[in-house]
């Protein structure tokens, strides 16, 4: 059913060395790492591993669902895609995150919006009644003078994890990574043994570096959901 | 909204929905920032406020008001004359814009109206060719009548041909159809469909994305096949060339997540055709009951999809 409502315009993210980001698969150009993936790995306690479901690219159909599910007035078919993408990830592939850590997922948890919005995360309640394990609650800071700099304080923890700990933590979007890669360090500070992410989509613009002929070149890439987010190709 | 006092229609109440249309309009005729139609349809939706958006670029009121000057209040008059010519304006925001359309990235910032506007339509396409033959043109009427038995709305494009076989024989089933044309709300092209037209807007609906005076030109019917794509559910391509809108309307359907339903001899004869088969949401179809079973899929589909997920 995803194929048919959303497999023409939805892309299986790249993994291709040095073609992209080993992190966050953007377009790179002979690099293991985009800029920004390399500048947060100054950092100890990076997420352990990374899935992507799909690309959401500006100005296209996927840029459109991706902003349109979370919109004010939220469009339903956007929510609908959204929402199927998860399910078929965490239905079909949440035991891949277990396979690649060799240990089960004891935890899951959100990535809030930053600063912190008074309103539910849209991607709550689809994942509350689907996710394995306990809910992390993790809470935005009410402001944040860099808000896409890696930065353990700009989440808080609302609990305190046991040393077999392997959080699943779920965003909708990625851009530089910045939001994530700071609510896996608020995680590990509260204890997280492992933490796998989740991301739906991993932005792309067409005005930067490489893209626009990376972005053609999935012209006729329909999306196949039995490709595993986790490796690219065959589930672990 | 921040109403700018002191222009020709200051007595005017500019606020309410009629402000919100005033400020919609007035983004899209002053581009402020170089905001392009499709960047200011997608800032309506993320802000939910045609005036905050307006707000937000807005154009520093110069120090003597220009004559040519656009803003909300500026706009007004424009607004009631298109209410007046019978036009109805609805906006990207509005309840009533059609609701599958606002989900594809052509979808117009605002639409102009005329007949009776239903948000959550049941639409599929019916196109082909304007020089279609006579199997083309029954196959298109059949299509037409089967949609409409099964309650369902016939779109078309108002052109010669299929399109006009399809609205036709919709209305004459007693069945609603919808016109969506690429000219501007108050023309009609082409000119020898000025009476179907008419009748469309009085038992279904005509609309429009265009400025209501727009001529026709050659992207504003590609436009219009992005409209009428993302309006249904699904495109039904009866009788196709090489150079058709139909081609196009199918290849954005695709890009839309909508489904495509070729006639075989649509795929037979068309290179084109024989790519997209096999590409998601693509069918093929033999005869009318073939395209009323992919149809009656699709809905069924949706169907599940909403029971499945409960936004």
């Amino acid at each position: 059913m995803l194929s048919a409502i959303a497999g023409g315009y939805l892309r299986n993210p790249v993994r291709a060395r040095q073609v992209t980001c080993a992190d966050c698969l953007t377009p790179v150009d002979g690099y293991e790492l985009c800029f920004a993936c390399n500048s947060h790995h100054a950092r100890e306690g990076l997420a352990d591993a990374i899935a992507f479901l799909t690309y959401a690219i500006a100005g296209q159909k996927s840029g459109h669902v991706m902003r349109g599910y979370k919109a004010p007035a939220p469009i339903t078919e956007h929510q609908q895609v959204v929402a199927l993408l998860l399910l078929v990830a965490l239905e079909n592939h949440a035991r891949c995150a277990e396979a690649l850590a060799g240990m089960p997922v004891t935890h899951w948890a959100i990535v809030p919006s930053l600063p912190a919005k008074p309103s539910a995360h849209p991607l709550r309640s689809l994942v509350a009644e689907r996710a394995r394990g306990i809910e992390v609650p993790l809470t935005a800071a009410p402001s944040a003078e860099l808000p896409r700099a890696v930065n353990a304080d700009h989440f808080t923890c609302g609990a305190q994890l046991h040393k077999q700990s392997h959080v699943l933590l779920i965003d909708d979007t990625w851009a530089t990574g910045g939001h994530v890669q700071s609510a896996v360090l608020a995680l590990r500070k509260a204890g997280a043994a492992r933490v796998s992410v989740l991301v739906v989509a991993r932005w792309l613009k067409e005005d930067y570096g490489g893209n626009r002929k990376f972005i053609a070149d999935l012209a006729n890439r329909d999306y196949d959901s039995g490709i595993c987010p986790w490796t690219g190709t065959d589930c672990p | 909204m921040a109403s700018r006092a002191g222009g020709p229609y200051a007595g005017v109440m500019i606020s309410g929905s009629f402000g919100e249309h005033a400020a919609a309009v007035a983004l899209l005729r002053a581009q402020p920032d170089g905001l392009s139609w499709p960047e200011i349809a997608a800032e309506l939706l993320e802000t939910g406020s045609a005036a905050e958006v307006w707000d937000r670029h807005a154009p520093a009121p110069a120090l003597i008001s220009l004559p040519d000057e656009v803003t909300p209040d500026s706009v007004a008059g424009d607004l009631q004359s298109w209410q007046a010519r019978g036009y109805r304006l609805l906006s990207i925001l509005d309840d009533d814009y059609p609701s599958r359309l606002r989900g594809v990235q052509q979808a117009p910032p605002v639409v102009f109206t005329r007949g009776c506007v239903i948000a959550d339509d049941p639409a599929v396409s019916v196109v082909g060719s304007r020089e279609a033959s006579a199997g083309g043109l029954a196959m298109a009427a059949d299509v037409a009548r089967a949609l409409t038995a099964r309650h369902m709305t016939v779109i078309a494009g108002l052109a010669r041909g299929i399109d006009t076989a399809a609205h036709r024989a919709a209305l004459d089933a007693g069945g609603r159809t919808v016109a969506v044309i690429g000219t501007g709300i108050g023309r009609v092209y082409p000119a020898e469909n000025r009476g179907l037209q008419e009748e469309i807007a009085d038992r279904g609906l005509v609309l429009s994305q265009f400025w209501p005076d727009a001529p026709p030109q050659k992207h504003t019917f590609l436009m219009r096949n992005a409209t009428m794509s993302g309006y249904g559910l699904a495109t039904a391509v009866i009788e196709a060339g090489e150079t058709s809108g139909a081609r196009a309307q199918a290849r954005m359907a695709v890009e839309h997540g909508r489904q495509v339903i070729l006639a075989d001899q649509v795929v037979a004869r068309n290179e084109w055709a024989r790519q997209l088969v096999g590409r998601p949401g693509v069918h093929t179809a033999n005869s009318v009951d073939d395209v009323m079973d992919i149809v009656e899929q699709v809905v069924a589909m949706w169907d599940n999809l909403g029971r499945l997920v409960t936004p």
